[in-house]
């Protein structure tokens, strides 16, 4: 979240669009910014996951068959005028990649957006929500689009939520690559692996994936190799510090 | 007459009242954007907000987003029924969903903000 948070800042000050993508090891689950921890804690509890509070908004996720990202794009850009706006062009692009892998792909757009009854452990989940920007993809080989509000064949694979400053939006969002078992009223989502009946090659989906979003957006795209965390990075030990703490992690 | 807005380029409203107080709010373009409303952490009153930083958040079914604050001064009220009842401020962003009152260091500083003409400006930007 620290590093996240470095890119954003990064990004507001450079003027570029800056993008992380990352992998969870060991899995944990990340709340949203204004989740209640109680909510979490038998959740928590009986899964034995380590718990991290995300900056942004939105429901939890279980992290550890997913691909994380964080996109950073400065208010001077059109992409960050409207919260719609940035989802539709990240996950519009991801649209295309999984339509080459064999999938039928879709952006939810609601209607008013879909929320499970508050209080239930279903709701918790940000994998059992949907709102704009969800990406849908169709379980059925068909494919034939029924409306996942009657419980009809299509499943969320991908979740976003926006931390929108003064002068940076910072977008977060996770790809289930895998179907994540280990907490519970989360089991039922499918990911890649199991929609596409065999394991995804991340590097060439990332890949692809920040060809077409860099198109999109139409940006050069320059690949920094590396990892983008490091402990201790200089400078961020405020901010690791300010996310691991007790005050952080239980503020509502 | 209610006297005239003032807006931040953030989307903060700001109105002086009679009382040398001023209210501040989110205006409708900002509420429109948002979308579904689902959270809102106000300021404590008694508390100091300084022009340009954050003094609060609101959620969305899809963002969070902080609220700047339009000119120093210090919280002097909160409109403490509006987490509860966030739909108004779609349905009054400029009246009964007024967010917070303050009692600005300067006043002045508030005619530095843009007015209404002004800000309608930004907004057509934006939206482009």
């Amino acid at each position: 979240m620290a590093a996240d948070e470095r890119l954003a800042a990064e990004a507001e000050r450079l003027g570029r669009i800056l993008v992380r993508v990352y992998g969870w090891t060991p899995a944990a689950i990340s709340l949203g910014r204004f989740q209640a921890y109680g909510e979490a804690e038998a959740i928590v509890r009986s899964a034995g996951l380590p718990l991290v509070r995300r900056p942004s908004g939105g429901g939890a996720i279980v992290h550890g068959t997913d691909l994380t990202y964080a996109v950073s794009v400065p208010r001077g850009f059109s992409w960050a005028a409207r919260p719609e706006r940035l989802y539709e062009v990240v996950h519009g692009a991801m649209v295309d990649v999984l339509g080459d892998l064999g999938l039928t792909a879709r952006m939810h757009r609601p209607g008013p957006a879909l929320q499970p009854t508050p209080g239930a452990v279903e709701a918790f989940h940000c994998f059992n929500r949907r709102a704009f920007g969800d990406l849908e993809v169709a379980v059925d080989p068909g494919g034939n689009g029924s409306d996942p509000a009657a419980g009809g064949s299509f499943t969320k694979v991908m979740g976003a939520a926006q931390r929108r400053l003064a002068g940076v939006v910072l977008q977060h969002g996770s790809l289930l690559l895998a179907t994540p078992t280990l907490a519970s009223g989360q089991a039922g989502h499918l990911g890649l692996e199991e929609l596409i009946g065999q394991p995804v090659s991340v590097m060439a989906l990332v890949d692809a994936w920040l060809q077409r979003l860099a198109a999109s957006m139409r940006c050069d795209r320059t690949f920094v190799p590396g990892p983008s965390w490091a402990e201790d990075a200089s400078g961020l030990e405020p901010a690791v510090a300010r996310y691991r703490s007790a005050a952080w992690l239980h503020r509502r | 007459m209610n006297p005239p807005l003032r807006f931040a380029k953030t989307h903060e409203w700001i109105r002086c009242e009679e009382d040398g107080t001023a209210t501040v709010g989110i205006s409708a373009y900002a509420v429109e954007a948002l979308t579904d409303l689902v959270f809102m952490q106000l300021p404590v009153v008694g508390s100091r907000v300084t022009a340009g930083e954050s003094f609060g958040e609101i959620e969305s079914v899809k963002a969070v987003s902080d609220l700047y604050a339009p000119v120093s001064g210090e919280v002097v009220a909160v409109n403490s029924a509006l987490p509860s009842s966030l739909e108004t401020l779609g349905a009054d962003p400029y009246g009964a969903g007024w967010i917070m009152r303050i009692r600005p260091d300067d006043p002045a500083a508030i005619d530095q903000l843009l007015d209404q003409a002004s800000y309608d400006q930004t907004v057509q930007s934006q939206s482009h």
